[in-house]
């Protein structure tokens, strides 16, 4: 600086001078802690003048607390600086931090030691592979990229999924990179403590413990012709000394218990489905393909009269996710569902000419007295139609148009309404079609019910010297029984799994296992659909393939005929883990033929025969990998003829609006074995909306009457359990009717960090599964006095009175489908104002023209099931962070795409709603891509603008942050970033410190280059490339993944022609198990999505109104009831009200 | 200062009187300070970008030596630019598809061969460079959200040098261009490159990018706008021969009977791409060396410990013979 010498004003203050930060704040004049108390008073000020309440204003954000946070977070970055001392750093800092931009941040390139054959930089590549989800396999295509995988689709080459994938199978990657999986190997216990120890140690000291006495094994299901025969030579190897038992916890029990077989449901076949208290969609006894062919069951064919799609027709006391996409749905209180059941099949067996048995006959007689069954069971009718003379009615219609129905009543055991459904199915004829045994996959042996838990009682009892438990959870999944308690008496417990689970806490040697990417297998989805597994990335960490560790065994036990012992043949000792680095276990060295040669073995010897192709062995292994999945014929076995068990005496149905307890699988977590995945904590539930927390559903009715609003802490006590759950005011639950979700509450550390944060205290991650066991008891309910605030992500999106989610009536969309159509506003946008399209009033000015391509996208409403497999898809090939419960309690969910919930109901006299007797739309929100888009028009930055292809897109680095958009937005589909959230695994409230490091045993000094990489960076392997990671400050949302139709231009380019249809699509579309979405070129007349959006039930949401030219196109639902007198009467939808979250 | 001889503004029109009196006293710090904003703006205009950036590399590979002296296509190791998004830095296989044989005696590339052969260095930084690959300091890095492709860039026939400077002339690599956005438009908006110089955003035919003779250009046929190769200094060949092993096994040469295919046959049958010429057209002494590649002993190992192939790189004569 240079002087002034003859300055004469002298009262300018001192100088200050620094070095550095540290002795800036040394020197900074102690500025007190003014900061928040402003804040408050301002708040005070504006809470007063617009008599907003507290929590009013705090619901908004910008709350002391919050602003104190912000603070902190500025502190941790500038530990010890005031505010004032702040301001003064900032001045100095924007000065030296332009000049840090002179010299860029030490990067560096790491190529390919050899670069595979065809392969180029920057160019993903696809692996065939499949992944399970609780034991049920789906064949999947992984996307990698530099050898990471980064996505997970599904196969389009199995006939079952047919290219597409559930939400829990796309989340499967995060599972793959999540730091709470063992690290450092085999562990063996000592007391309370672990300690690793060498693989050989562990295969010396389990072979020993093997060799000396009875062997049990407890495994899930065991499908697939390689892990077929691993067992079975396992099982001819140590003979009668060693047991196998079965746990799968989404196997169909009440099949298995009444016809003894497992059974497969072939809703494809079928033109009706009558639930009773069954979920298909979300129940977890069904999966990926039930969900696809649901999608082909519910898609609406033809036009005209000849219109028709799938009826559902649902009895259920709770609502589930079935129950909010049915046709019909009719409240019944569980404990009558199978008096229902029976009534309907009194019906269908008179008019067939059968008789019911006599135990049934004298229930119903008994439940009915002088009333009609359902008003004696409390059953609202349906257009003064008795609701089981209805589906009675249309079983019996569907038979005689020749057609095939379903009777479902999902998995739980129930011996009454069991029999009933099964048959019902028996006397429609839908054994051996919709009811299928002849398609269930070849097991090694069947999940019997409670096989699981005697075979750890004979273990407990000393009967079984050794327990081996491989990839299942016992000691969670029997959470409160004896079973569990038995485990901790097994002589030697040796548990297979990733993670030290609950299970695995009380073993006496833990084998770590690989995630399904990373290692070899291959499954059997559906009798004669085999699939391979193979892995798309080296093992992260120093574990082992499950089936691996017990041909280990078995070897080191001493087996010696069997076909994979080998000669042991010395191994190149440079394979490591990627992550770790710790030498992995090599099976040769060993003497056991590895896991890998040991697949390809048996699909050689025994699928290829099978394929029947004629080629070498080398050609027939590498297709079968290429593809994943192959098809063989298999001996059918037909479904045997059912016959009705003799029933026990009917229990009495407890007195009407007497409080009962339903606890379903988690419809997000299904068992819980995942419950570690903060993609899926994120991913809010398909009916409630609710996320990263359990709840209890309680009937509209039943709040009122006992006084609980929604978010209050309910303590709920069943048979001497006691258990504390927030309230959510379900709409459609029946009154009476209690329902709560299993698959929470994992032990402190057992599923891992992202669990933990619904552990008590702080949040609502509670195990119901031990309340399962005593519903059939009293509950009863107390109030807390406490709230918790669920972190729902609806309730503050309503339509308003406006017509946003848009339904039709089968018969009266046959007579005139456009008629829902020009109900709505969008009479006023066909004719224009002027009588012209496009003559309405504008900002815009003339549109743009589109002469390339021109994307665009239908929405069916009617095949959308809400099952959230966009939301996950979008979120892996988006980068979208997750941002934790806190910050979703505020509406700062980050899902580029959302699916609303809408209830709709007819309203009273006094016009509020029926909460009764609600249905359900599903609505997929993303961004609509306006021609006309109000965001861009009031970004000052330019930041966001379209493109030649009609695409809206973000420019992040012009972002300023301003939120015009966002706020200008009638969508609200824009999320801001309010933190850095890509630092943090589980958003940066409530997950404590950011995850600086994932991995536990990363040291920075001394670490290798992967090492160090991923310390600095978490989680970053799971990045797509393509896709930039936001930063705080920005805005951000949907663009049709633009990276996606980036890549087929450079196709286009190379090839010199245009892409056909279908050659690119969104992930959310790709991944749809419906095809609800369907995505495409507008300018190509031969594309799918022009033929979906010509529909003439189709609209664009809100443009009648707003004139903003979406190039997404609703579909309205189109639901297959009768329609009632209001419907087929009157032409303004005034009638229907609508409303939707919170009433 | 002497009388005006023009006659004077009338009062109205005469604008206020300049404070001349100041410029004349702090005449000295009005030329520092206009020179201060000077040259903060010239350096606030560079600011932003890493013009210049030359970091040291693990290796002091010299493009200068390779492609300035050599004359090896650029293309011979940044293969990839051809194929996709990335120019990349070439596999260590083709560092030593030469490197077993040429030059082996240099510090640096024994320092290359041992960081192949032990599988992981010690850096600078004391962290443990993994994969038995150079880890090169990374040089041109553009911003996560721009996307640019090599590949069109390649084919339309921009060669290196537009962007990359005379690299011939680079004993260490700097970046030579900005590499901002205003001065890609530069580019793009002179040229019309966006869709080719006659691109009518109306009709798509006329998008021309990516359809130049991409043959005729990579051939050299046509003057290259930015580099003037140097004719090569020629050497009496003193190392560089490499000692061929006993060839016993191959058959013996017989140019009329495609002899290579002899060898390599059953390599066309893995790869059908890999280009006839390379094998027909190789001499007896280089078919007795690279085919021990591809043979192995009795226990199944390679006879050569050489399992790094030249296999991804467009390998040429004159990579070696000029």
């Amino acid at each position: 600086m240079t002087s002034m010498p003859d300055a004469p004003h002298t009262t300018r203050p001192a100088k200050t001078t620094w070095r550095d930060a540290a002795e800036l704040t040394a020197s900074a004049p102690g500025a007190g802690d003014e900061f928040a108390p402003e804040v408050a008073r301002a708040l005070a000020t504006l809470r007063r003048q617009h008599g907003l309440s507290e929590a009013s204003c705090q619901s908004d954000g910008n709350t002391p607390d919050e602003l104190a946070r912000l603070r902190g977070d500025l502190q941790e970055m500038l530990p010890g600086v005031k505010r004032r001392g702040f301001m003064q750093l900032t001045g100095a800092a924007a000065v030296f931090a332009l000049a840090g931009c002179y010299k860029q941040h030490p990067d560096t390139i790491v190529p390919y030691a050899q670069q595979p054959e065809g392969t180029a930089l920057g160019k993903a590549v696809y692996y065939s592979s499949t992944l399970r989800d609780s034991g049920k396999p789906v064949a999947v295509m992984v996307k990698t990229y530099d050898g990471r995988p980064i996505k997970i689709e599904g196969n389009p080459d199995s006939p079952l999924g047919r290219g597409r994938c559930d939400a829990r199978t796309q989340a499967a990657l995060l599972n793959l990179y999540d730091p709470d999986r063992i690290q450092d190997g085999a562990q063996r216990r000592d007391g309370a403590t672990l300690s690793p120890i060498a693989w050989a140690d562990l295969d010396k000291a389990v072979g020993a413990a093997l060799a000396s006495g009875n062997v049990g094994l407890l495994t899930g299901p065991i499908d697939g012709p390689a892990r077929r025969q691993l067992i079975n030579e396992l099982t001819s190897a140590f003979g009668a000394r060693l047991q196998h038992a079965v746990l799968d916890p989404s196997a169909d029990t009440s099949r298995l218990a009444d016809r003894g077989q497992d059974v497969v449901y072939r809703i494809d076949k079928a033109a009706l489905l009558v639930s009773l208290g069954g979920d298909f969609l979300g129940g977890g006894s069904t999966g990926l393909t039930e969900a696809v062919e649901f999608g082909d069951f519910r898609r609406l064919r033809g036009t005209g009269d000849s219109a028709d799609l799938g009826q559902v027709v649902v009895f259920e006391g709770p609502l589930s996710q079935l129950g909010a996409v049915a046709d019909v749905r009719v409240r019944v209180a569980p404990d009558r569902l199978a008096l229902v059941a029976w009534g309907i099949a009194e019906v269908v067996a008179k008019a067939l000419g059968q008789t019911l048995p006599e135990a049934a006959r004298t229930a119903l007689d008994a439940a009915r007295g002088a009333k009609p069954l359902f008003e004696a069971l409390g059953l609202r009718d349906i257009e003064g139609v008795d609701p089981i003379a209805f589906a009675a009615g249309r079983l019996l219609a569907v038979k005689k148009s020749g057609k095939n129905s379903l009777v479902y009543d999902g998995p739980a055991t129930n011996a009454h309404l069991g029999a009933a459904v099964n048959l019902l199915n028996s006397l429609l004829g839908n054994d051996g079609v919709t009811v299928d045994g002849a398609a269930v996959a070849a097991t090694a042996i069947a999940a019997t019910p409670g096989a699981a838990a005697a075979l750890i009682a004979r273990a407990a009892s000393g009967e079984l010297a050794t327990l081996i438990v491989v990839d299942v959870n016992p000691a969670f999944l029997f959470a409160g029984s004896p079973t569990a308690k038995a485990l901790a008496a097994v002589k030697t417990l040796i548990v297979l799994a990733d993670r030290v689970t609950e299970t695995a806490a009380l073993a006496h040697y833990i084998a770590p296992t690989l995630h399904g990417l990373e290692s070899w297998g291959d499954a059997e989805a559906r009798a004669g659909v085999l699939s391979l597994q193979q892995p798309a990335i080296q093992p992260l960490w120093d574990a082992r393939a499950a089936e691996e560790s017990l041909l280990a065994f078995a070897v080191a036990a001493g087996v010696k005929t069997a076909s994979f012992v080998q000669p042991v043949v010395a191994t190149d000792p440079k394979q490591v883990a990627v992550v770790s680095r710790r030498p992995l276990w090599q099976a040769a060295a060993a003497g056991v033929q590895s896991w890998q040669n040991y697949v390809r073995a048996v699909w050689l010897g025994s699928v290829k025969p099978l394929a029947k192709v004629v080629v070498d062995d080398r050609t027939f292994w590498n297709a079968a990998l290429a593809r994943g999945v192959v098809v063989v014929s298999v001996d059918a076995k037909a479904l045997p003829a059912y016959a009705p068990p003799e029933l026990p005496a009917f229990p009495l149905p407890r007195p009407a609006g007497a409080l009962q307890l339903v606890v379903s699988p988690s419809r997000v977590f299904g068992d819980g074995t995942w419950l570690n995945n903060a993609w899926l904590q994120e991913t809010s539930d398909p009916v409630a909306k609710i996320t990263w927390d359990n709840w209890l559903a309680l009937s509209p009715a039943d709040a009122q009457r006992l006084g609980f609003a929604e978010n209050d802490v309910a303590k709920l006590t069943i048979g001497g359990i006691a258990v504390k759950l927030p309230v959510h005011v379900q709409e459609g639950q029946h009154p009476g009717v209690l329902q709560t979700f299993s698959g929470w509450g994992r032990a402190k550390d057992r599923a891992g960090a992202v669990a933990n944060l619904g552990l008590e205290g702080m949040g609502y991650s509670v195990d119901v599964r031990p309340l399962a066991a005593v519903a059939d008891q009293a509950p009863t309910l107390e109030h807390t006095g406490e709230t918790w605030q669920l972190a729902c992500t609806q309730g503050h999106q309503r339509m308003e009175g406006r017509d946003i989610a848009r339904e039709d009536v089968l018969e009266l969309h046959r007579s005139d489908p456009g008629a829902r159509r020009r109900r709505g506003a969008d009479e006023l946008w066909d004719k224009g104002v002027d009588g012209k399209e496009g003559g309405r009033l504008s900002v815009f000015g003339s549109s743009h023209e589109y002469v390339g391509h021109k994307w665009g996208m239908a929405v069916d409403l009617t095949t959308c099931t809400g099952c959230q497999a966009c939301v996950v898809a979008c979120t892996a090939e988006n980068n979208v962070p997750v941002v934790g419960r806190d910050e979703v309690r505020k509406g700062r969910e980050m899902h580029w795409i959302r699916i609303d919930r809408y209830y709709t109901s007819t309203a009273d006299a006094t016009g509020r709603p029926d909460l009764l007797d609600v249905e359900v739309v599903h609505q997929p929100v993303m961004c609509q891509q306006c021609g006309q888009a109000p965001c861009e028009e009031v970004c000052p930055a330019m930041a966001t603008v379209h493109n030649d292809e009609g695409i809206n897109h973000m420019v992040y680095n012009r972002c300023i942050g301003t939120r015009y958009c966002s706020n200008n937005c009638p969508y609200k589909v824009r999320r801001f970033n309010w933190y850095e959230y890509s630092k943090y695994r589980a958003g940066p409230i409530g997950s404590g410190s950011p995850l600086v490091r994932i991995a536990k045993n990363i040291q920075t000094s001394g670490a290798t280059s992967s090492q160090a990489e991923l310390s600095q960076a978490p989680l970053q392997m799971l990045l797509n490339p393509e896709v930039t990671v936001r930063s705080r400050g920005v805005m951000e949302k949907c663009n049709f993944c633009l990276q996606r139709t980036r890549e087929i231009r450079e196709t286009e380019k190379a090839s010199g022609s245009r892409a056909k249809d279908g050659a690119v699509t969104t992930a959310c579309a790709q991944t749809c198990p419906t095809q609800a979405i369907t995505f495409g070129d507008l300018n190509d007349p031969n594309a799918q999505v022009n033929a979906a959006i010509a529909q003439a039930h189709g609209w664009k949401l809100l443009d009648a109104e707003l004139n903003t030219r979406p190039a997404v196109t609703y579909l309205a639902k189109i639901r297959n009831r009768p329609a009632t007198a209001e419907e087929r009467g009157i032409e303004s939808p005034a009638a229907a009200h609508a409303a939707g979250g919170k009433p | 200062m002497s009388e005006s001889p023009t006659p004077a503004l009338p009062e109205s029109l005469r604008g206020p009187d300049l404070p001349l009196h100041l410029v004349r006293r702090y005449w000295v710090l009005l030329v520092i300070a206009a020179l201060a904003l000077g040259s903060f703006g010239w350096w606030f205009l560079g600011a932003f970008n890493d013009q210049h950036y030359a970091p040291a590399q693990p290796i002091a590979y010299s493009h200068k030596q390779h492609v300035g002296d050599l004359h090896i296509d650029c293309a011979y190791c940044h293969f990839n630019a051809e194929r996709g998004k990335h120019a990349g830095v070439p596999p260590m296989s083709v560092c030593m598809g030469c490197h077993t044989q040429v030059a082996t005696g240099k510090p640096e590339i024994k320092k290359l061969a041992d960081i192949v052969e032990k599988g992981s260095y010690v850096g600078d930084d004391g962290v443990v460079k993994e994969g038995g690959v150079v880890h090169w300091a990374r040089v041109h890095k553009l911003p996560d959200h721009v996307y640019f492709s090599h590949q069109w860039h390649v084919k339309a026939g921009v060669v290196c040098q537009t962007c990359h400077g005379p690299i011939e002339k680079m004993e260490v690599v700097r970046q030579f261009a900005p590499l901002t956005m205003g001065w890609c438009l530069d580019c793009h908006r002179n040229t019309n490159y966006v869709g080719g110089p006659h691109y009518d955003p109306k009709q798509p035919a006329t998008f021309t990018v990516g359809t130049a003779n991409y043959d005729v250009v990579r051939a050299r046929q046509q003057p290259d706008p930015v580099v003037v190769f140097h004719e090569r200094e020629v050497k009496p060949s003193s190392t560089a021969k490499p000692a061929a092993p006993a060839s016993d096994e191959v058959p013996a040469a017989d140019p009329a009977q495609n002899a290579g295919d002899a060898v390599f046959g059953h390599l066309l049958h893995d790869f059908p791409d890999l280009p006839r010429w390379r094998l027909k057209d190789l001499p007896e002494s280089h078919r007795a060396y690279y085919g021990k590649l591809y043979e192995h002993d009795d226990q199944g190992k390679p006879i050569l410990e050489l399992s790094r192939t030249f296999m991804n790189a467009p390998t040429q004569c004159s990579t070696c013979h000029q």
